[in-house]
């Protein structure tokens, strides 16, 4: 079957020399200063800051892994994501200032590309574990959702990422399309580059055009 | 066995039991304020005493769970819920009380994450992180189910003692010491670091740059 020709070759490692494994880090990156940023406007101490970052960037890889049984954990083996974290929440909090809306834009283009790396690595880690495609789609979605969420519960907010709506439908597309080249024998570092894109190009759109769901609410 | 002797399992037992009760008191006060029934104040105190092992023994893969083997856990915090429950008007004057009981199960659970981990063949990084969850992710979803911004955040001088126990500790052990004597200096450390923070209200300083 397909899934066991993948198993070794996905299942442990995404080659750290891979534009995969780049953009992970530069959405675990947006994930901890966005972590970051919501924590000191909450006044959390410096550790505190840190923990929220932490659980940010990568509870939802967590939460995947520990539903997919995939022990070690990913960050246990693999130190660069604790430290990249540790960075990148430091600095922000050395710079950090209440006002300043500078790092928007920086962490929009950076929060879109995690979300298409997020979602991937996701579905990969998924089917290459041998879960069908609605639960691999699931489990991309819950990858990328699930640190946002608890990071909204740790400050006491409503998340966010449930009200942005195009942020699901944007992985939930790319991932369809990415199963959808798989199945069609395309080539998987194609399908990748092309879920990614699509995943990315969604995003952008609906922040540049402030597109919406349309209410499922029936009306006379 | 010098290690039995000098620090036997049983008297690191007794304090996770010590912390149990602190975590289980804590969580039925708060679920008390917020006008939670008996099954929901014993909910919460429930996830406050062993919601951070589980957290850590599920990131590791330690199964089955250490509460579902000895059940001692599970009775120890019904009843003192329960107890508390009843005597609830009296809180104001646990106040401090609470607050030494806290202490000391920050402590007792932060060496035993971290002791966990590291029997886990997990690097030191990842022990000290594991010792941290361990002892403040009950209390940081005990705050999440009553609306509450978590304490344990805030509370400057708790993630730091624990890590700076776990620090000792490895410092310790570099230099060779017997790994007994180096757990009972760790809880030490732990709790002198948090109760000196407590009663000299010691704070980090923020390392923000521009004001």
């Amino acid at each position: 079957m397909l899934n066991i020709a993948l198993d070794t070759t996905l299942i442990t490692t995404f080659n750290p020399r891979s534009l995969l494994y780049l953009f992970d880090m530069i959405g675990i990156v947006a994930c901890s200063v966005s972590g970051t940023i919501l924590a000191k406007h909450k006044n959390f101490d410096v550790f505190g800051c840190l923990l929220v970052s932490i659980v940010t960037a990568i509870g939802g890889g967590t939460v995947r892994d520990v539903i997919l049984d995939r022990h070690p954990l990913f960050w246990m083996m693999d130190m660069s994501y604790l430290t990249v974290i540790t960075i990148a929440s430091i600095t922000t909090q050395i710079f950090f200032h209440p006002n300043s809306r500078r790092v928007d834009k920086f962490l929009k283009l950076t929060d879109t590309i995690g979300l298409s790396a997020f979602t991937l690595i996701g579905i990969k880690v998924a089917d290459s574990m041998g879960a069908n495609v609605p639960v691999a789609l699931l489990l991309g979605v819950i990858t990328i959702i699930v640190g946002g969420i608890i990071r909204d519960m740790i400050c006491n907010e409503i998340p966010l990422v449930l009200q942005q709506e195009i942020y699901i439908s944007a992985a939930l597309a790319g991932g369809i399309l990415y199963f959808a080249l798989y199945n069609l024998g395309v080539a998987v570092w194609v399908a990748d580059i092309c879920t990614m894109s699509a995943i990315f190009s969604i995003r952008m759109l609906a922040i540049r055009y402030d597109w919406q769901f349309p209410s499922l609410e029936w009306r006379r | 066995m010098v290690n039995d002797l000098i620090f036997p399992d049983i008297l690191l037992y007794l304090l996770d039991m010590v912390g149990v009760i602190a975590c289980a008191i804590a969580g039925t006060l708060l679920a008390q304020h917020k006008g939670f029934d008996i099954a929901g104040c014993i909910l919460v105190s429930m996830v406050n005493a062993i919601g951070g092992g589980t957290l850590r023994d599920m990131a590791l893969d330690r199964h089955p769970l250490f509460w579902m083997t000895d059940l001692n856990y599970v009775i120890v915090i019904t009843a003192t819920s329960l107890i508390l429950q009843v005597f609830f008007h009296l809180y104001h004057k646990i106040d401090n009380a609470l607050r030494l009981f806290d202490a000391i199960g920050l402590a007792a659970f932060s060496v035993i994450g971290f002791k966990v981990a590291l029997h886990q063949d997990m690097s030191p990084l990842i022990a000290i992180m594991m010792g941290v969850w361990t002892a403040i992710i009950g209390g940081l979803l005990r705050d999440i189910i009553c609306n509450e911004i978590p304490l344990v955040l805030q509370r400057e001088i708790y993630i730091t003692a624990s890590i700076a126990g776990s620090v000792t500790y490895l410092l310790l052990d570099y230099l060779g010491l017997n790994p007994g004597l180096n757990e009972f200096i760790m809880l030490g450390v732990i709790f002198a670091v948090r109760m000196l923070a407590v009663k000299f209200d010691w704070h980090l300083p923020s390392i923000r740059l521009v004001d």
